[in-house]
């Protein structure tokens, strides 16, 4: 599952992260690759933030510890950070520089700054070089972030959230963006998202935490292999089956599974081909039909019966 | 320094308007003086510095607070430091910058406000820089020296260089600004931890009051003021360290960073306030072999006691009793104290004297050791006594102690602070008590002329008061042992001469061209009066009825000073006569040592009227006017010495600064 046999991008080891008495992140581990794009998904609340507070060395993690580079984060964090380029959920730069000026001040802080493809960058997303940030509109000022963290020729790129609230044109802006940025150089993503249709097309890799747990982690082809989206009907009067065919499912691992009259469509977490061959030569199974699930089905099913559980 | 720099910039450029709203309202100074009003009363340079300094002062406390609280605070707590901890910027880095920043924008402003005003006197401003002084410059240093008051003024001996007072303006300015950030920290972060801080904070104060209150009850200006010293860099490191490590290991967690602000602030100065505390102890522990330097000198009449003052640890000026046989001392307070009042009583008894703390409100202490007993400590006294007393006067047998006010005369049982008799009277002077049970004193009542000066006594066991006589207006040179003479300079009519002291009758007029330096008495009632100029010293030596019987002259001595007898009609008298070893002498040493080189003792015999040498480089110590066998005389290294003239023999009683010790005997007689 994990890339284990390339150097880690980040490595993310038995993390814990507590809140006073409340726990936002419990024993988690990652692993990411150089050249993924790593996916961390899951619902608010669910420790993404803090996860990413504790990568960039913004928060000291209460348990266990992360790398990035091979170096301790929190410790070698101003370090990591000539390498690293960010995008925060909530852009965070001075609201009374305008882009330009944004510019001049980080090309005193990386010595590998692009300021040509910065204004360039900025040209193309036609956001005003002039305008204070703090009077940009969201867009503009996710967009501003975007060409801040690039400009610096990251080895890594970390986005938490960055098309939150962003309206369709914005987001699309953002992944071309990126999508450019990683045919163009060898660059790691790690970012978190709601948006799962929108990264479903660039991601490489991805992690699902719940309740500050991580439920999986693993490559995204892998997940498309594991969990697929099945629908059969049932032949009536054979056997006595269960109404719901569950039982037909024996060894898919099935997370959901809905009855419609004799039609059954369920998502299973454990695809493969010789169980469902099995369930093809079943006498009661009619019309059987597969077909790989979404990136947004895995983590909603996958995030359910994680809830269903842990209740 | 890259990062830095464009840190500082980023800063200053965003509060940017400060310095704008700055230098428009140093104009303000310029158009009020246009304005109608002011001309009758004020000058307009009056009113251009007035409101420059209004201005400076209030808008410098608002900038000082507004950029105190938000180096980094408002952008820690509004979650917008996340932007440089993305960036390779070091936290030290952060917080630096933004300190420097604050203080540039701060400085700046106040410059701002105050360089057109300034800049129209430019002599002044010339002024300030060549010497550091100027009167109508101050708008520029008027902010550091509204926030500095009692540092620089109260705490340095002389006004330091104008480069080391903008060094102490600028610490003290960038100290209040880090205060100010770390206040509001702590108010932001809104935890329970508050509690702890407040707790830390009353720990730390309480702690350092009590090290501050014992420098000052013992008087210990000095180690004070090193103290201060040692404080005030120390509360800057500690809150630097502080608002730094806040930022280097609480980041963007605001809850952590005031965790770490507050476990690294309060432990470092809790170990200052426990060095100071410790060095509080240490400085108020002097013994008599801590003195340094002998400043103050004073034998007791029967000469078993010593009063000696000087430099000691940590360069206070120490005041101790020293017993001259056995060695034994006492750390009595601060010199400067003793110099307020201090008495032996005239049997020895009793050392009585009257410390003060310097520091408002007033609060003077009597105290008073009982040399009868010599284990027995120095106690403090309930005699209540403000600074307003003076003129205290100590019993023969030191069982009692006179204190004048303005408006009364107070006597009060040294024991048992009880009030023996109290007296209106107008403006005491001359406070004795002339014989057991009496208290004498002058009191200057104005008449249908002009004013007199009336002797009255007490009887302090009926508490009646009596007029024993008037004299003119004037002042008590010197009265003689025993008290029932004086010679006396009268103002009103012009008169000199003897007088008796409880009668005030004029016994013999001492006319003279000029008043006489100084006077003396012997024993037996004649009396010798010095006249001085420059170099030339008179000695006239007088009958006990006011007749001249010699008069001596010496060229080339520009000081005398008396002790007491060696024997009936022979006084000792030490001369500054060696102009040579004077010379040598710098203008620091003169000021701090009571005693110069250059001093010879000689015997003024007024039997024979004529002077003869003793001993080069001693003089007599203290002077007791009311005993005939004096002994105790002040070397040139500063001891204090035991010395039989007729033998050569040589006792050293007190040998500050562990000068080395000679076995060579001083000149016989």
């Amino acid at each position: 599952m994990n890339d284990v046999g390339r150097e880690a991008v980040i490595e993310v080891t038995s993390l814990g992260v507590r809140y006073g008495e409340a726990v936002a992140l419990h024993d988690v581990s990652l692993h990411v690759a150089p050249g993924s794009v790593h996916a961390l998904l899951g619902r608010n609340g669910a420790g993404k933030s803090s996860l990413v507070r504790c990568l960039l060395g913004h928060r000291k993690p209460s348990a266990g510890r992360i790398e990035l580079f091979g170096r301790d984060s929190w410790r070698y964090r101003r370090r990591a950070m000539e390498f690293l380029g960010v995008v925060p959920e909530e852009p965070d730069a001075p609201p009374s520089m305008s882009a330009r000026q944004l510019g001049r001040f980080s090309a005193r802080l990386y010595p590998l700054w692009e300021a040509g493809s910065y204004l360039a960058r900025l040209q193309r997303f036609e956001v005003p070089l002039n305008t204070p940030f703090g009077r940009l509109s969201k867009g503009e000022k996710a967009q501003v972030m975007l060409s801040l963290a690039l400009a610096s020729r990251p080895r890594l790129l970390v986005l938490d959230d960055p098309t939150l609230g962003l309206d369709a044109v914005a987001r699309r802006a953002v992944y071309e963006e990126l999508v450019v940025e990683l045919a163009d150089r060898d660059l790691t993503v790690f970012l978190t998202s709601h948006d799962l249709p929108g990264i479903e097309s660039i991601a490489t890799g991805v992690a699902v935490l719940q309740a500050g747990e991580l439920l999986l982690d693993e490559p995204l082809e892998d997940l498309k292999q594991r969990f697929r989206r099945l629908a059969f009907g049932r032949v009536e009067g054979l056997g006595d089956r269960d109404r719901d065919g569950a039982d037909l499912l024996d060894g898919l691992e099935p997370l959901e599974v809905k009855a419609r009259g004799r039609g059954i469509e369920a998502l299973v977490a454990r695809f493969d081909e010789s169980a469902f061959e099995r369930l093809r030569s079943t006498p009661d199974v009619d019309g059987l039909e597969v077909w790989p699930a979404s990136l947004e089905e895995i983590v909603i099913a996958t995030t359910e019966a994680a809830g269903k559980g842990a209740r | 320094m890259r990062v830095f720099s464009a840190l500082v910039w980023r800063e200053v450029f965003e509060r940017r308007l400060l310095l704008v709203t700055s230098f428009f309202l140093g104009l303000v100074p310029l158009i009020v003086p246009l304005m109608p009003g002011h001309a009758q009363r004020y000058t307009p340079e009056e009113v251009r510095f007035a409101v420059a300094f209004v201005l400076v002062a209030l808008f410098g406390a608002v900038a000082l607070l507004m950029l105190g609280s938000n180096i980094v605070g408002r952008d820690l707590s509004e979650g917008r430091l996340g932007f440089y901890f993305s960036r390779p910027v070091s936290p030290w880095a952060l917080w630096l910058s933004r300190l420097t920043a604050a203080g540039l924008l701060l400085l700046g402003a106040v410059f701002l406000i105050a360089a057109p005003t300034a800049a129209l006197d430019l002599d002044s401003l010339g002024s300030l820089a060549r010497t550091g002084e100027s009167s109508r410059a101050w708008p520029v240093m008027g902010l550091g020296e509204l926030y500095t008051p009692g540092v620089i003024q109260a705490t340095l001996p002389h006004m330091p260089p104008l480069g080391v007072r903008l060094l102490i303006v600028s610490g003290l300015l960038l100290l209040l600004l880090v205060i100010v950030h770390i206040v509001s920290s702590i108010v932001r972060a809104r935890s329970l931890w508050l509690l702890a801080d407040l707790a830390a904070l009353a720990l730390i104060v309480s702690l350092g009051w009590a090290a501050r209150d014992l420098l000052v009850r013992e008087q210990a200006l000095g180690a004070l003021t090193w103290a201060e010293w040692f404080l005030l860099p120390w509360s800057l490191g500690a809150t630097l360290l502080a608002g730094g490590m806040q930022l280097a290991q609480g980041r963007t967690d605001v809850r952590r960073g005031h965790r770490v602000l507050s476990l690294t602030l309060w432990p470092v100065l809790l170990l200052a306030v426990l060095v100071f505390g410790a060095y509080a102890r240490w400085a108020t522990s002097s013994t008599i072999e801590d003195l340094d330097a002998l400043m103050h000198a004073q034998a007791s009449p029967d000469e078993a006691w010593v009063l000696a003052g000087g430099t000691a640890r940590a360069g206070s000026a120490d005041a101790f009793l020293l017993a001259s046989r056995s060695g034994t001392s006492w750390r009595l307070g601060s010199l400067g104290m003793m110099r307020t009042w201090s008495d032996f009583s005239a049997d020895g008894s009793t050392l009585a004297w009257v410390r003060c703390e310097t520091f408002s409100p007033p609060v003077c202490e009597v105290w008073a050791k009982d040399l009868r007993d010599p284990a027995s400590p120095p106690r403090a006294t309930e005699v209540p006594i403000t600074r307003r007393s003076h003129l205290m006067a100590l019993s023969d047998d030191g069982s009692l102690v006179a204190f004048a006010e303005s408006k009364r005369l107070v006597v009060y049982e040294l024991a048992s602070a009880r009030v023996v008799a109290a007296v209106d009277a107008q403006y005491p002077e001359a406070v004795t008590f002339p014989s057991p049970g009496k208290v004498r004193f002058h009191e200057n009542v104005e008449g249908s002329e002009r004013w007199s000066t009336r002797i009255r006594q007490v009887d302090l066991a009926t508490r009646h008061v009596i007029d024993t006589g008037r004299l003119p207006r004037g002042r008590v040179l010197r009265r003689s042992p025993h008290r029932d003479l004086m010679i006396f300079a009268g103002v009103f009519p012009t008169s000199f001469g003897l007088y008796d002291g409880e009668t005030g009758e004029a016994l013999a007029d001492l006319t003279v061209r000029r008043l006489p330096t100084s006077a003396r008495f012997f024993v037996d009632g004649r009396s010798v009066l010095t006249f001085q100029d420059a170099a030339t010293l008179e000695l006239v030596v007088l009958s006990s009825e006011g007749k001249e019987l010699h008069r001596i002259k010496r060229f080339g001595v520009p000081g005398a000073r008396f002790g007491g007898e060696m024997t009936p009609g022979r006084m000792f008298v030490a001369l500054r006569d060696d102009i040579a070893k004077q010379s040598r002498l710098t203008e620091q040493q003169i000021s701090t040592r009571a005693e110069h080189p250059g001093w010879t003792t000689y015997v003024l015999d007024a039997d024979a009227g004529e002077l003869r040498r003793l001993v080069a480089g001693v003089v007599p110590l203290g002077a007791p006017t009311r005993l005939l066998d004096d002994r105790l005389f002040l070397a040139e290294d500063e001891s204090v010495i035991r010395w039989t003239p007729e033998t050569g023999e040589q006792q050293i009683i007190l040998r500050p600064g562990g000068h080395g010790e000679s076995d060579e005997p001083l000149l016989p007689f």
